[in-house]
């Protein structure tokens, strides 16, 4: 039985080719879109999996409450995790890493710049999973002078050639030996180094509980009650950190995060991560772009109808049962879906490199032809053709013989029900094309907003060392001396990103107090360099060099916070209050006020900030003229060169590092947009379809009206009625649904652009214009027909 | 075999009805051949889908061997249309995506035979019916008496007790309406099939061995066999 079923729609599929195409077509679409997204989520969700103990393993972070804010950072004082490890049984066994930041290496003449390393405890291979290429976990990191380093790490320094046992020397004379070599970290992995180094003395001994900057791992026994732990932490802050903490007022509790949440789940400050709801987001258009696919089948499975129900009639005078029927409908629509399967797959391939471009993602084919996905995938491909096939079986296999037989049918019913899937179909295209555009609206309005300084044509070169900052100012006079070189300055962070807080002691309106700002040390060039704007009182000045002590600069949101009337001349102490027994510290005075400037990207609030004055700072800025900017770089590194031979010559542009920021969003963004636009694509491939259908109903009608003298024109005006009216349908739904949830994904965002009703009405028009374009050949086809033949076919 | 009890068909036509069948009462044997004559618009193919349970009486009794009818679930009736029922159309409706085979074949898959036993009987068939070199082709590539004798095919393979003809030779020249109706005459003769026909020609009323008259619904005249013909 089950071969006539596929004889029959085989041969049902080859015999009408265009309805075949347009479905598959849909089909195919829905499915390589669906499966594309499958590939992100499920790559979303396999973060961290890939260690051995994934579920025993914690990350400890700390929630530091401040009077007026709370601050949820990734970093832990170092003593912390080795006296929980002491005092409590249960832990089984930690790891700390101490970030070292960007270190140079060296390895006779090769000399690179490594990002990411970190020192980390001799169980870090206990604790997590990394596969050894050379060397033996057990022992890689026990003495130490050791670093482990990754593949790609140890092949820049040692080509093809053995790592163990090799030798590398940081800048200021101490050296390393390799003892491992890894592969490289995992890129679903929520933390990644590209070497490890074994802990220096200082970093061992370091058992100070005031300062933040370490990252802390357990392992706990499995399916252990996390809160057993958590509620050891108040005991904790009063042994070790009250007398540090209590007096400023700041409270210090930990969380313990799963590993395999952090990903998705972790919002900390300052932390790029995965998000959860992208992961439902992109399930929900993967799901409607199937759903879209399912309703172009049902539309025109029904829509075809009439050229079915004599088969139906007949097939139930000869005694089939109508589950019968419906088995063979749905055979046919989960035989167009296996078939748009394989398309797929093929699509699949040769799209995942772009895919893969546009999403950041560096996914691999092979994970495609893994058992287990190809599993979920056929089954959802199942389930989409069980869903189209399942209204068209139903619809179709409940016509009565006596009245087909007799002739008498028309086609006539299910219309009401298809045209609500061509409005539930516009629907979900407007929303997706809203969406789009909003996002794009908020990501362009990131970029363009005026951050309160102006970021062009600014180069950063980053110390890395304290030591070559003696000769700054020899090499800031020599490139000043170039005309394109407009301006140099230094300061102790990137401007697109200064971090931190410190605590001052400041005149408030109510007395001294204790309260964080952002610090930022500058030179008397960086306001000027920058384009920021004093708003009252002075800059920095070289003619003034007391400033280092007794001058201070605020920001409006620091005048603002403490309620200042008159800002100019309140004090700040440069170290917090003082302390008994221990000698008053340096009191300056506000000197200056300047205009708020963004100092993180614009996911970050502006906060409240001092800037010191200190001559020599880590950053150098230098601002250069957009005409022969290439040849100007070149200049600046053949200086730096020349004053500093031993160092490398790594600059960055602000403006790139400021939107480097917005890269998730911005692939986020990415990706949407090609779903919409795909999405659009498959509901009007549906309106093709249906409007080639009913045109084809129509054409005795058509005929018999321009024999009696209709125009072309009021004819096609006939014809794309009925579907402007469906679109025309589809705004009420869509325009509330956009906006609701664009309105909510905007919260995230403490700088937003306001949702302007033009974007409604453009993507409205859009979307019209789209559907008449779909819709008109056909009618214009239909309305220039000589009306003769038509009739006469009868 | 089959019994009509006062059975009447009407249609709701504004706040009253239509009557399409008034009254019917008919008995008819197994092995008859039996012919419905009448104007258009009589209730000719009324009657007839009723016979065939493919509409339900608005109201009398029909009983099909001895069993009533209107009591039966879907799935018992499918069952009689599978093993007891044939039906011919005038306009031969053969499924045009299948071959002369597999049109034939339809009816046995769905009897559940297994598929040697279908094999051979279709092979069978096609052989009586004289269409073995025509097997493979579509109904599209047929003459219209050519797909009439597929259709009919198709209605005696499953071999029912009876079968439903409406106007079978209503869109055939005369020539091959005789040919039709010549093979009707001999599946009632040699096989003992009851035959029920719809025809509007008296030549083709003939060959039954009873004609029913139906005017407005009623069941006019009763004629008594004319003996045996030929
Ligand atoms: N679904 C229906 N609703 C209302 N009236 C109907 C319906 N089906 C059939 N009729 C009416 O019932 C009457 C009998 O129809 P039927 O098809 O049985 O006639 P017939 O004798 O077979 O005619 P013909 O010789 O033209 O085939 C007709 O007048 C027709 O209009
Ligand atoms: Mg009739």
């Amino acid at each position: 039985m089950l071969r006539n079923y596929l004889t029959i729609a085989w041969r049902n599929i080859l015999k009408d080719k265009f309805y075949s195409l347009i479905n598959i077509l849909g089909l195919t679409i829905g499915v390589t879109c669906g499966l594309l997204l499958l590939l992100y989520v499920t790559d979303e969700l396999s973060f961290d999996r890939y260690h051995k103990k994934a579920d025993q393993i914690y990350r400890i972070v700390s929630y530091i409450t401040e009077p007026d804010k709370i601050n949820k950072w990734q970093s832990t004082q170092p003593p912390l995790v080795t006296s929980l490890k002491r005092d409590y049984p249960f832990v089984e066994n930690y790891v700390r890493f101490f970030p070292n930041g960007r270190v140079a290496f060296r390895q006779g003449e090769k000399r690179f710049y490594e990002e990411d390393v970190y020192a980390a405890d001799s169980t870090v291979f206990d604790v997590f999973t990394h596969k050894f290429i050379e060397g033996d976990p057990k022992t890689a990191l026990a003495r130490p002078g050791s670093v482990v380093l990754t593949e790609k790490t140890a092949r820049k320094f040692f080509g093809e050639g053995a790592a163990l046992g090799q030798t590398l020397r940081t800048n200021d004379t101490t050296s390393y030996q390799v003892t491992g070599v890894i592969e490289d970290v995992p890129r679903n992995s929520h933390f990644t180094f590209n070497a490890l180094l074994s802990l220096s003395p200082n970093e061992r001994k370091a058992d100070g509980w005031g300062g933040f900057y370490i990252v802390s791992y357990l392992v706990l026994p499995k399916n252990f009650d996390t809160s057993i732990l958590e509620s050891k932490f108040p005991q904790l802050y009063d042994k070790n950190m009250a007398s540090i903490f209590k007096r400023m007022g700041i409270k210090i509790t930990y969380q313990l995060q799963p590993l395999t949440s952090i990903h998705l789940y972790s919002k900390l400050d300052g932390e790029a991560n995965g998000d959860i709801s992208y992961v439902y987001i992109f399930s929900a258009v993967a799901f409607f772009m199937l759903l879209l696919a399912s309703i172009n089948y049902m539309n025109l499975a029904t829509a075809r109808s009439a050229k079915r129900s004599k088969e139906v009639g007949l097939r139930k005078v000869m005694g089939s049962l109508r589950s019968a029927l419906m088995a063979q409908f749905l055979t046919e629509s989960v035989l167009m879906t296996v078939l748009s399967l394989l398309l797929s797959l093929l699509f699949v391939a040769l799209l995942l490199p772009f895919f893969n471009s546009v999403s950041g993602k560096e996914i691999q084919f092979r994970e495609l032809i893994q058992p287990q996905f190809m599993l979920i995938a056929l089954s959802i491909v199942v389930f989409t053709g069980f869903i189209s096939g399942s209204y068209p079986a139903f619809y179709l296999s409940s016509f009565e013989p006596a009245t087909v037989l007799k002739g008498s049918f028309n086609a006539k019913g299910g219309s009401f029900f298809r045209k609500t899937l061509v409005v539930v179909q516009f629907a979900i295209s407007l929303i997706m094309l809203i969406c789009t555009w909003i996002v794009y609206d908020q990501l362009n309005y990131m970029r363009d907003k005026d951050l309160g300084y102006d970021r062009e044509q600014v180069l950063t070169i980053d110390y890395q060392d304290r030591q070559p900052r003696d000769r700054y100012n020899r090499l800031r006079s020599d490139l000043l001396a170039n005309p394109n070189v407009r301006s140099v300055a230094t300061a102790s962070s990137p401007t697109s990103n200064i971090g931190g807080r410190v605590i001052f002691g400041v005149e408030s309106n109510a007395g001294l107090k204790e309260m964080g700002f952002k610090p930022m040390g500058v030179d008397h060039d960086y306001l000027q360099t920058m384009g920021m704007k004093v708003v009252a009182g002075r800059a920095f000045s070289d003619k003034i060099p007391a400033d280092t002590s007794n001058g201070v600069l605020v920001n409006q949101a620091a005048v603002k916070r403490m309620g200042w009337k008159e800002p100019l001349g309140k004090k700040v102490l440069l170290g917090g209050l003082p302390q008994a027994g221990q000698p008053a510290p340096p009191t300056a005075l506000v000197v200056g006020v300047v205009k708020d400037f963004h100092q993180q990207s614009l996911y970050m609030p502006i906060e409240p900030m001092i800037m010191l004055y200190r001559p020599n700072n880590a950053v150098m800025h230098i601002k250069i003229d957009a005409k022969n900017a290439d040849k100007t770089v070149e200049f600046i590194g053949q200086k730096w060169r020349e004053i500093y031979p031993d160092h490398l010559f790594e600059y960055r542009f602000l403006d790139q590092d400021f939107e480097s920021a917005y890269k998730a969003d911005e692939l986020r963004g990415r990706i949407f947009t090609a779903f919409s636009g795909l999405t659009i694509l498959i509901a009007c491939l549906g309106l093709f379809g249906l409007a080639t259908f009913t045109t084809e109903q129509r054409v005795k009608e058509i005929g018999v009206r321009k024999v009696m003298g209709a125009s072309v024109s009021s004819v096609v005006l006939l014809l794309s009625k009925d579907f402007t009216k469906l679109v025309l349908f589809s705004f009420p739904i869509a325009i509330p649904v956009a906006w609701y949830s664009m309105d909510r994904w905007l919260q995230h965002f403490p700088y937003k652009t306001d949702i302007g009703v033009w974007v409604f009405v453009l993507a409205c028009v859009l979307t019209l214009l789209i559907c008449w374009t779909t819709v008109v050949y056909q009618s214009i086809k239909a309305a220039i027909a000589n009306p003769v033949k038509s009739l006469r076919s009868e | 075999m089959i019994s009509l009890q006062n059975v009447s068909k009407y249609y709701p036509a504004g706040f009253g009805k239509t009557y399409v069948l008034r009254n019917i009462t008919l008995d008819i044997n197994e092995g008859e051949f039996v012919s419905i004559m009448g104007p258009s618009g009589s209730g000719k193919s009324t009657l007839l889908h009723i016979l065939g349970m493919l509409e339900e009486p608005s109201e009398g009794e029909y009983l099909f061997f001895d069993q009533p009818v209107q009591k039966l679930s879907e799935k018992r009736r499918t069952e009689l249309h599978r093993n007891y029922i044939g039906f011919v159309f005038q306009a031969y409706h053969l499924i045009d995506e299948l071959t002369v085979y597999e049109n034939i074949e339809t009816p046995l898959l769905y009897k559940g035979m297994s598929s040697s036993e279908r094999k051979s009987r279709v092979a069978e068939l096609l052989d009586r019916f004289n269409m073995v070199a025509k097997k493979d082709l579509f109904p599209s590539q047929l003459s219209g008496g050519q797909q009439q004798l597929v259709g009919i095919a198709r209605a005696v393979a499953s071999q029912p007790k009876v079968i439903f003809a409406d106007e079978p030779t209503g869109n055939l020249h005369s020539d091959h309406a005789k040919e039709i109706m010549d093979l009707f005459k001999k599946l009632n003769k040699e096989d003992g099939v009851t035959i029920v026909q719809v025809t509007h020609s008296e030549v083709n009323a003939e060959y039954g061995n009873r004609i029913l008259r139906l005017k407005d619904g009623w069941l006019e005249s009763f004629q008594v066999p004319s003996l045996e013909r030929e």
